[in-house]
This record gives structure tokens, sequence and C-alpha cells, in this order.
């Protein structure tokens, strides 16, 4: 299939994911648009419903991880060859999908948006751009490639990693950790410049006290990621 | 061991150890997840019962008191059980975001069919 699968994982975005949806709808009609919504406690089921797009509602909070693989694996199931991840809260600009997937066509597995090539649009906070760098820096360490922004959420897959992501994918924070996956187990991995846009309403679900958690967290699961796949390899 | 001491523990660990068995055959523990429990029930019992086993295991640790051989026992059962109900729930976790997922997939296959 032709058609590009765009997984919206949606947590709370009553106040978002309609007009998220409306972005991508007027790119036109190779887009196939599939939210996932992570049991909202608000409107946002039935706004999804009322929107009629495809959806899957999950019965407990999986957290953005479970939310997003279960969108891998309805990719999976319907033989979709590319599918894009795209945060339900307009951070991240849809125009950018076309791009992605003529990357994936001129052979690469996967591709991140990145704000920090081109470095324009929202830019993050310094606290957070260093934590950011300071994950870059480690993923080039364990798997000898650059990364400009290993936390991006906005990734496009291609049949491979879709097939991968469905069988095993962390259940939380798994952007810098996949990273490592992918790269230590030989997938090619592109980069191209993104602008992202602060978000619209509501609030980043990484808060200052658990940053630290964060970074400790990943760290921590990027460097089982390097022990595992080293031994598979 | 004093006699007082050795019977209030045997006491103890038979109560403690009874109380597992009941539980399990009424069905409210799991074996598979209770074995360390039991396991530990009857470690405290056989102590209780052969204080000299004690003071053997205090001697070959190089441990001056036997009661601190005790609470050792005791502390590598508590670890032993936590661990295991980690490994149990952490299963058990990638057990409920597989079913959570498969379920969502099927009410969409439901709703378009």
């Amino acid at each position: 299939m032709d058609k590009v699968l765009v997984i919206i994982p949606c947590y709370n975005e009553e106040k978002n994911i309609a007009r998220v949806v409306d972005g991508i709808r007027t790119l036109g009609g190779d887009l196939d648009i599939l939210v996932v919504n992570d049991s909202s406690t608000d409107n946002s089921l039935e706004i999804i419903d009322s929107l009629g797009v495809k959806y899957l509602d999950l019965s407990c909070n999986l957290g953005i991880g479970g939310a997003v693989q279960a969108g891998f694996k309805y990719a999976r199931e319907n033989g979709y060859r590319y599918a894009v991840q795209l945060d339900g809260d307009g951070q991240h600009d849809p125009f950018y999908i076309r791009r992605m997937k003529e990357q994936i066509d001129s052979g690469f597995n996967f591709v991140v948006g990145s704000r920090f090539i081109a470095n324009q649009g929202f830019q993050s906070t310094q606290f957070r751009r260093l934590g950011i760098r300071y994950f870059c820096r480690l993923i080039s360490l364990l798997t000898g490639n650059k990364v400009t922004d290993a936390t991006s959420g906005y990734r496009m897959a291609d049949r491979s990693v879709i097939e991968l992501f469905a069988r095993e994918y962390p259940y939380d924070y798994p952007e810098p950790e996949t990273l490592v996956t992918l790269l230590r187990s030989r997938y090619r991995i592109k980069e191209i410049p993104v602008v992202m846009n602060r978000r619209a309403e509501g609030r980043s679900s990484i808060s200052a006290p658990r940053s630290i958690y964060y970074v400790v967290k990943v760290t921590l699961a990027m460097l089982f990621c390097y022990y595992r796949s080293e031994r598979v390899t | 061991m004093e006699p007082t001491l050795q019977i209030i523990f045997i006491l103890a660990s038979a109560a403690y150890t009874s109380f597992i068995v009941y539980m399990i055959s009424r069905g409210r523990m799991d074996l598979k997840y209770s074995l360390t429990w039991l396991f530990s029930g009857i470690a405290f019992l056989t102590l209780s019962i052969f204080p000299k086993l004690l003071d053997a295991l205090s001697r070959l640790l190089h441990i001056q008191s036997p009661v601190n051989t005790l609470f050792l026992v005791i502390i590598f059962c508590l670890l032993l059980i936590v661990l295991t109900l980690t490994v149990a729930f952490s299963r058990m976790k990638k057990q409920v975001i597989a079913v959570t997922q498969e379920l969502a997939l099927l009410k969409d296959k439901e709703k378009n069919s």
C-alpha cells in the first residue's frame, strides 16, 4: 500500500486534536489518519469520533510508548509501508510528511524530523536543549552515528521498522532508546530539518521534577539497548 | 538458643507457614508466586526446630551472634520475595499492554464491520 499512516497519540488533547487532524487533511488523500486515544479523561474520544477519522481507543492508559505501538500494530496488520508518528498537541507541522516519505523512498528505513538542523522555530527551553545534546552525544558514543534531535517524536518508519516496533517498543520515553536500537541494528536513519511549533494548548508531559528521572531512565535504557543489541549481532 | 525464645520462634514460624499454606489451599495466592513465601516459612521452621543449624551457619559466615544470622536469613527471604514479585509484575505489565492494544484493534475491526 502506498498510503502513509499518520499515527497521532492522544491523551487529553480535546483542545488540539481537531486542529491537528484538519491540518493533515488539507494535505490530501494519500495520508490515512489514525488517532490513538490513550484513555483520555476529557472529551477527546467524542471529538475524535465526530471527526470521522480512523481511531483506536485504548481501555487502559498505556503512556506514549504503548499508544504509539498500538498504531504500529495497526500499520503492520493493514499492510502500510509508511507510518509516521505525529504529536496530538500541534507541535509537529504535517507539511514535512511528504519530505519524510521521499527519504524512505530513497532507501532510508527511518526518518526523524529534527529541530536542530535548520535551527528554526520553537527550540525548546535551554535546560531541555542541554538534555537533548547530552542524549545525542551518548548516541554518537554508543553507535558512532551523529544525531541532532534525539528526543524528536516526529518520526517516520518504513515497513521493516514498523514490523520491528510492532513486536517490541519501549513503553515510556521511547525516542532516544529506539534510535540506539535502530542504529545498532544497522537500520539507515535520516534526519531532516523541520520547524516545530510551541504547543498550542496544555502542558508537556515531562514536568521539571520528572526530568531527572527522565534523564536517568533513558540513559540506562540506552545502555541496556546497546548491551542487548551487541549480544544479538 | 534460650528455650522460651525457641518456643516463641517455633510457634511464630508454624503460624506463619500454616497461614501461607492455608492461603494457597484456598486459592487466594497463586502457588507460582507464593513458592518464595513457602520457602521462607520452611526455612524459619527448620531454623527454629534445629537452632544448632543457626549456630553452625553463624560460624560458617563468621557472624558472632546467631541472631544476626537469623536477621540475615529473613532479609534474604524478603529480597527474594520482592525480586520475584518485580519479575512477575514486569511480565504482567507487558501482557496488559499487549492485551489493551489487541482489544483496541479488535474494537476498531468491530466498529468497521
